[in-house]
């Protein structure tokens, strides 16, 4: 059975002025899917995100929910969509509750009952009455958090959602998030914190300078980059040995030990030895999602 | 939907800090000036330094029913509230810009048009409101004068339709300016600008080019008069009127209908610039 594809972006680019923001991203999420989208600073998250919302136009491409184009001129497919991006938006004079009600005015489903369930949900009901204002990042994360679950979405886009929080807040949204999937929501998660991606998303994309330098489900993407650590005498001179070797990814020095990843430890192994070093250990190991981000956003893209 | 939307936007406006301020600040202006005039014809009387023509000029001011006229004049076009509803209304857009509050709507699939449009019509009732408390501080404390003066307060001077379509008229004299400030914000994503610009043609650029009009010609004073400016004076020249009133402005003025399809054409003049303007903005971070 083919899956129901919920965001479909085609070739979708973004230029300000000379800069090319987004160049041609392509990528589509399936219903019930956690989706990360990883990328540093600038690398275009946030400009994409913003043309999936209908908030900013783009110089070319298409973006599909639910199967309709959406633009800035055709939002109305994002009735179906939930988003927290960035800090979000408030109105810093209403109280949790009034912000709440502002948007359960504009959907059918969001009445007083629905109200106290999601402040009830978000850990904020003893602050509902509150203005937002005074609110610290983690309570606002919380409200702008309640206000995306408001209408019940059917497709949920996060950016930095946990940004703030404390990590028992972390938890307890990572937790509300699996919950949601299993419901048959389908997420769209970007975050810096890669471990929580790693932990709960189904597939990445990562963007750098505008460009998706890698896409694929996370085991695939962390499988594939092996590491391996040798132990040696003369790290310096067997790191220097390890830089000729063809293929090799990075090559690093910590004390004692020489990393090297994208080669396998018997090629590795052969080498020192045909130049007279003899490693006293090695290790085989994989890279974790972080150290194949800082990979692919300050090395070569890769495809999985 | 659009009604829901509309009252959101009320939320937003009526509930801030700077539209509660406004209203109160506008009570007491008008209620400084009513008093001022009150204790200056008082203090003349006892020192006979003003004639008596001017005095009894000053008393009418002050007493029913051409109180009202002022009242209503304190809140129009050539008053106090424009001033105060410039300010709120390029505050208020401005603000969504940097407080990124028009992402909440649109992020949530309700149109450009629709949200403009909703947004609009909440300023207008902003402005309504404004009036109201002119209005309300104006007609009680003259309520008050007109008993001290006369003796007795009669309430069958008062033509109560004509003093609604009175107030009505007064407020969508105010709508040309507030929607040019309108625009200001919406294109300027700026609070300064949009209050600055709006403030300068309000209160001088329209009477440089009205004035300049008047040098070049009678044809380019005739055309000048389709300003908001002109085109307010000839409607609130009605009010006069309506009150029992004549025009001893001894201004020309258009006729009624062409001053409101004018004014309606101002409006959507400026409201078309902001809707095409917001149409094509980018609301990244």
């Amino acid at each position: 059975m083919k899956s129901e594809i919920v965001l479909q972006v085609i070739e979708l680019k973004k230029h300000f002025d000379q800069v090319k923001a987004v160049d041609g991203i392509n990528f589509s999420i399936t219903k019930a899917e956690i989706f990360g989208f990883l990328g540093p600073n600038g690398s275009g998250k946030t400009t994409t995100i913003g043309m999936i919302l209908g908030l900013i136009h783009p110089t070319s491409g298409i973006v599909r929910l639910f199967g309709h184009p959406v633009s800035p001129f055709q939002p109305s497919p994002l009735r179906r969509v939930g988003s927290l991006v960035g800090a979000p938006s408030l109105v810093p004079y209403l109280s949790a509750r009034q912000n709440l009600e502002m948007i359960g005015r504009i959907y059918p489903e969001g009445d007083g009952l629905r109200i106290e369930e999601i402040l009830a949900e978000v850990g904020l009901t003893r602050f509902a009455n509150r203005k937002v204002g005074s609110f610290s990042t983690g309570m606002n994360q919380r409200l702008g958090l309640g206000m995306a679950l408001m209408h019940k979405p059917e497709l949920l886009i996060l950016d930095e959602p946990t940004n703030g929080m404390d990590p028992s807040g972390m938890h307890e949204v990572r937790n509300m998030l699996v919950k949601l999937v299993d419901q048959g929501v389908t997420i769209f998660f970007s975050s810096h914190l890669l471990h929580e991606i790693e932990q709960i998303c189904d597939r990445v994309a990562v963007i750098k300078e505008g460009k998706i330098v890698a896409q694929g489900k996370v085991e695939d993407l962390v499988g594939q980059k092996s590491i391996v650590k040798v132990r040696v005498e003369s790290p310096r001179q067997a790191a220097q040995l390890i830089r000729n070797l063809p293929g090799r990814g990075r090559v690093r020095v910590h004390g004692e030990y020489v990393t090297v990843n994208g080669i396998s430890s018997e090629v590795v192994i052969g080498h020192l030895v045909a130049n007279g070093l003899i490693p006293s250990e090695v290790t085989n190991g994989s890279l974790d999602l972080e150290a194949i981000f800082l990979e692919l956003t300050n090395q070569a893209a890769v495809e999985v | 939907m659009f009604w829901n939307i509309f009252i959101n936007q009320n939320t937003m406006i009526l509930k801030r800090r700077l539209f509660l301020v406004e209203a109160l600040l506008l009570g007491l202006l008008v209620l400084g000036i009513l008093l001022a005039i009150f204790m200056a014809v008082e203090e003349n009387q006892s020192s006979t330094g003003m004639l008596a023509d001017e005095r009894n000029m000053m008393l009418e001011t002050l007493t029913w029913p051409e109180a009202w006229n002022n009242v209503i004049r304190l809140g129009g076009w050539d008053g106090l509230a424009p001033f105060f509803l410039i300010i709120l209304v390029g505050a208020t857009t401005a603000q969504e810009y940097s407080w990124r509050t028009l992402q909440i709507w649109l992020s949530r699939g309700i149109s450009r048009p629709a949200l403009m449009l909703a947004k609009l019509a909440s300023l207008l009732l902003a402005g309504l409101l404004l009036m109201l408390t002119v209005l309300m501080i104006g007609g009680l404390t003259t309520a008050v004068f007109s008993s001290v003066i006369n003796g007795s307060l009669n309430l069958s001077q008062i033509d109560l339709s004509h003093l609604v379509l009175s107030v009505i008229r007064a407020v969508y004299t105010v709508m040309p300016y507030a929607s040019l400030t309108f625009f200001l914000a919406v294109a300027s994503r700026s609070t300064v600008v949009a209050v600055s610009g709006g403030l300068a043609y309000a209160l001088l650029l329209e009477n440089l080019i009205m004035s300049g009009a008047g040098l070049l010609g009678r044809e380019f004073s005739r055309l000048a008069l389709n300003l908001p400016g002109g085109l307010a004076n000839s409607l609130m020249a009605l009010n006069k009127a309506s009150l029992g009133m004549g025009n001893n402005t001894g201004m020309t003025l258009l006729p009624p209908v062409h001053a409101s399809i004018g004014i309606a054409a101002w409006i959507l003049f400026f409201l078309g610039l902001s809707l095409w303007v917001f149409q094509r903005q980018d609301l990244a971070d």
